[in-house]
């Protein structure tokens, strides 16, 4: 054990040149300062933040409150200028730890808008709050001295973290719809048989299970391929076309462009060393080199205790529904923070109707009385925000001075080329069913 | 090397697979998108709002010979052509992109229930903006139905030589032609952008036709059967249909109800082997309930909801008063709430059709 314990803590604490740092936080910086105005100047933020009327939150997360139109406008200022400053490494901390929260902030305030790649620039941003990045290349560098060295553990946790991603993503695409029917991208390639020269090919069933089997291995072992010297070029160069091709045919967003960017971490350090002392010629960049710190015993311990429950939580979320039963699909427990990534078409309707139990009436719900059409999208076929969406019509209600109600659904789902089926039991009053309860009281069973 | 290998490995095993599996999922999938697109903007979406433009010359023709000078003859004919321009404009409800888009033409067209102490406020004043938002349910077509409609026969004289009704009925009746002028007019030019758009995103045509007619679809339940049946508000509502004052509701709903299907089988609406239409985009897709095919399943969908409007030769308006006629207004309901389902669920899903632009979780 002793020995063990000795080798990672050699291998987590072996000093490294810091190149390869600076220039993933540039990147990053860069990246998160594109999408940021991406995202502004598709007027999402009014659209998602502003004119929704209500909000479905996160579990545990309630508190979250909508800030306002103004507050949301100045959280996204926040972000763009923190993005800004971890780029040119200023400040960096306090950018790291601005650009962490405002970040999680919008991401919690309704989850909507839940995406994995959102997920996954959480985790690296919460990442980045505890590296030395900003000690390389920067402004804080330039006035405070440049280090020699990080400890190794600061790029690992980054290849780890992307590693999490690929390889779970992989292992989410063995199951029978994927492999075996090609499902979803039976549905999904066709539906671009517009494309010039492609297009042709995109309408045929060989390339759906291409796609599929490829998908799978690519996403499995892509990162061993990037480790791996002697395959890093070719795995890199097929990183690229695997990301910029489902870039082009999927609306996914700067989401290939971050994979592509952010895999340069498992480059040899000799390109990252190449490209900053490149760039610090061009900007005529000069500092004063100082002593590399080096660890109390202590904060070892400290650190790599962390990065042990760090990397044991990384595991374990992904792998929780391993703890519920039934179709995870279908049900959708454990789905979300898992790198369940393009795996399912899923499309529901659903029809409430309120009972007024103290005259009996029903009353027919119109969805878009109260959600926009991206939230009722969700709402559909997600069992959380149902229930949450059965509160706030009840609370709509009851702000009527409508209190005793009964509410139910009538609702059907349909997920990838099954055709639609019924979804909530339509005898089931929604409004005595909490997050808390067995989904199988009130979801039916998908068959 | 080891990377080769497991490629090329990779490349038999695929291969292998999607031979063996050939019957399941989507043998062949050969819709020619523009082709569709192309048939559907020139043989049903313009010659529609052709066909609407027309109704519409004829009433401003109708309403000038009424103005100039009554007679009860000219006042039918006034009538009938507004019923004959209504009748077009349900051919037309399920294509609010492109140039209907931007004029809001199903709001500022076909805003029902009319709100007639606004109407007669308006009157009464001579002073209103029919382009305002908040006039919308004071103009249009159920504007016209209760001002054409809701007379007593020995007032009628009186009330069509009074100059202040006359000038709001030309007003009213200007506004609609104006926009349809417009859409017709615009479709035009749009035609060449419509057809060139071929792809499944959010701004994509057929997104845009599909989701236009899904709405329109679920807005024709809703506000043409739900809503007077008191599906919202638990009490039926009498006046909330279509055409209360003509009662024409459910003739003008049979209408509605063929444009839809004719979005389905495209304009040969008879003739299912035709190409070119959704009919055989669905047909294609392979998704089937039991052995039905989903096309297949839709049109019957349809083609129920239209025998079931076929048995009722009572005004929707009266039906509400008699149980078993209600009856049967709820099971069209029923009816329709099922198509809904098929059309915003199973069609889209399998269509692989984009809603909006916002990003979907990537790869």
């Amino acid at each position: 054990m002793t020995v063990i314990n000795t080798q990672i803590r050699e291998t987590l604490f072996k000093e490294v040149s810091p190149e390869p740092l600076a220039f993933f936080r540039i990147v990053f910086g860069l990246l998160m300062t594109f999408s940021t105005i991406r995202y502004i100047a598709n007027g999402w933020v009014t659209e998602f933040f502003v004119q929704p009327e209500h909000y479905f939150k996160y579990p545990y997360f309630h508190w979250v409150q909508n800030p306002g139109e103004i507050g949301i406008y100045l959280l996204f200022g926040t972000l763009l200028l923190s993005s800004i400053l971890i780029t040119i490494g200023y400040k960096y901390r306090f950018a790291a730890i601005t650009f962490l929260l405002s970040f999680l902030y919008i991401e919690l305030i309704d989850i909507t808008y839940y995406l994995n790649h959102y997920y996954f620039v959480s985790l690296i941003a919460f990442i980045m709050v505890f590296l030395p990045a900003g000690n390389c290349f920067s402004i804080d560098a330039l006035q405070k001295g440049e280090t020699e060295s990080i400890p190794n553990w600061t790029i690992l946790i980054i290849k780890f973290q992307v590693a999490v991603v690929y390889v779970f993503a992989g292992i989410a695409k063995l199951n029978y719809d994927w492999l075996i029917d090609a499902m979803p991208l039976s549905i999904w390639l066709p539906a671009n048989s517009h494309l010039p020269i492609i297009g042709g090919l995109l309408k045929l069933q060989f390339t759906a299970y291409f796609f599929s089997w490829f998908g799978a291995i690519y996403d499995l072992f892509i990162v061993f391929f990037l480790i791996y010297p002697k395959t890093r070029k070719v795995a890199y160069f097929l990183v690229i076309v695997f990301h910029l091709s489902t870039s082009a045919l999927f609306n996914i967003g700067v989401f290939p462009y971050v994979m592509i960017a952010l895999t340069t971490i498992f480059f040899d350090k000799s390109f990252q060393i190449n490209v900053v002392n490149r760039l610090k010629k061009w900007f005529g960049y000069k500092t004063n080199v100082v002593t590399t710190h080096s660890y109390r015993p202590i904060m070892k311990t400290v650190v790599s205790t962390s990065i042990l429950i760090f990397t044991i939580i990384q595991l374990a979320i992904p792998l929780r529904f391993l703890l519920y039963s039934g179709d995870l699909f279908w049900k959708e427990e454990g789905y979300r923070f898992s790198w369940r990534v393009m795996l399912m078409e899923k499309a529901g309707t659903v029809f409430f109707t309120v009972v007024d139990k103290d005259t009996n009436k029903k009353i027919e719900i119109v969805n878009s009385d109260y959600l926009t059409p991206n939230q009722e999208k969700q709402m559909s076929t997600q069992p959380d925000l149902i229930l949450q969406y059965v509160k706030i019509i009840e609370e709509d209600f009851a702000s009527k001075g409508i209190t005793n109600v009964e509410i139910y659904a009538d609702s059907f789902v349909k997920l990838n080329g099954d055709f639609s089926k019924r979804y909530i039991n339509d005898k089931v009053d929604l409004t005595k069913k909490s997050y808390h309860d067995d989904l199988d009281t009130w979801i039916l069973p998908n068959n | 090397m080891i990377f080769k290998k497991v490629i090329y490995v990779l490349f038999i095993a695929v291969f292998m697979l999607s031979c063996s599996n050939e019957n399941t999922g989507n043998p062949k999938i050969d819709i020619d998108k523009k082709a569709l697109l192309t048939n559907y903007a020139d043989n049903l979406i313009i010659p529609a709002f052709e066909d609407l433009y027309l109704k519409s010359n004829t009433l401003i023709e109708r309403f000038a010979e009424l103005k100039l000078e009554y007679s009860e003859q000219r006042y039918n004919k006034v009538r009938q052509a507004f019923s004959d321009l209504r009748n077009s404009w349900q051919y037309c409800s399920a294509y609010g992109f492109g140039p209907a888009e931007d004029v809001v033409l199903r709001q500022t067209l076909n805003t029902f229930p009319t709100d007639t102490i606004r109407i007669k406020d308006n009157i009464a004043s001579g002073t209103y903006s029919l382009v305002t938002s908040s006039n919308f349910k004071a103009k249009g077509f159920p504007a016209l139905d209760y001002l054409l409609f809701n007379v007593e026969s020995n007032t009628q004289e009186s009330v069509f030589t009074d100059t202040k009704v006359l000038q709001y009925l030309e007003d009213i009746i200007k506004d609609i032609k104006t926009n349809i002028d417009y859409v017709r007019n615009g479709w035009q030019s749009y035609r060449d952008v419509f057809i060139s758009k071929t792809g499944n995103d959010a701004g994509s045509s057929l997104s845009l036709l599909i989701n236009e007619f899904v709405k329109d679809y679920e807005l024709a339940k809703r506000a043409k059967v739900g809503f007077p049946l008191g599906k919202s508000s638990s009490d039926v509502l009498p006046y909330h249909f279509e055409a209360p004052y003509s009662m024409n509701s459910s003739r003008i709903l049979g209408f509605n109800l063929q444009s839809y299907r004719m979005i389905i089988t495209g304009p040969e609406n008879n003739d299912l082997t035709k190409t070119d239409n959704l009919y055989e985009y669905l047909s294609e897709l392979s998704v089937t309930r039991g052995d039905a095919l989903l096309a297949d399943v839709i049109l019957e969908e349809f083609d129920e909801t239209i025998g079931l409007l076929n048995k009722m030769d009572i005004p929707f308006r009266k039906s509400l008063e008699l149980p078993t006629e209600k009856e049967k207004i709820e099971a069209l309901y029923k009816n329709m709430q099922e198509s809904v389902v098929l059309l915003k669920t199973d069609m889209v899903s399998a269509m692989g059709i984009l809603i909006n632009y916002q990003d979907n979780d990537g790869d």
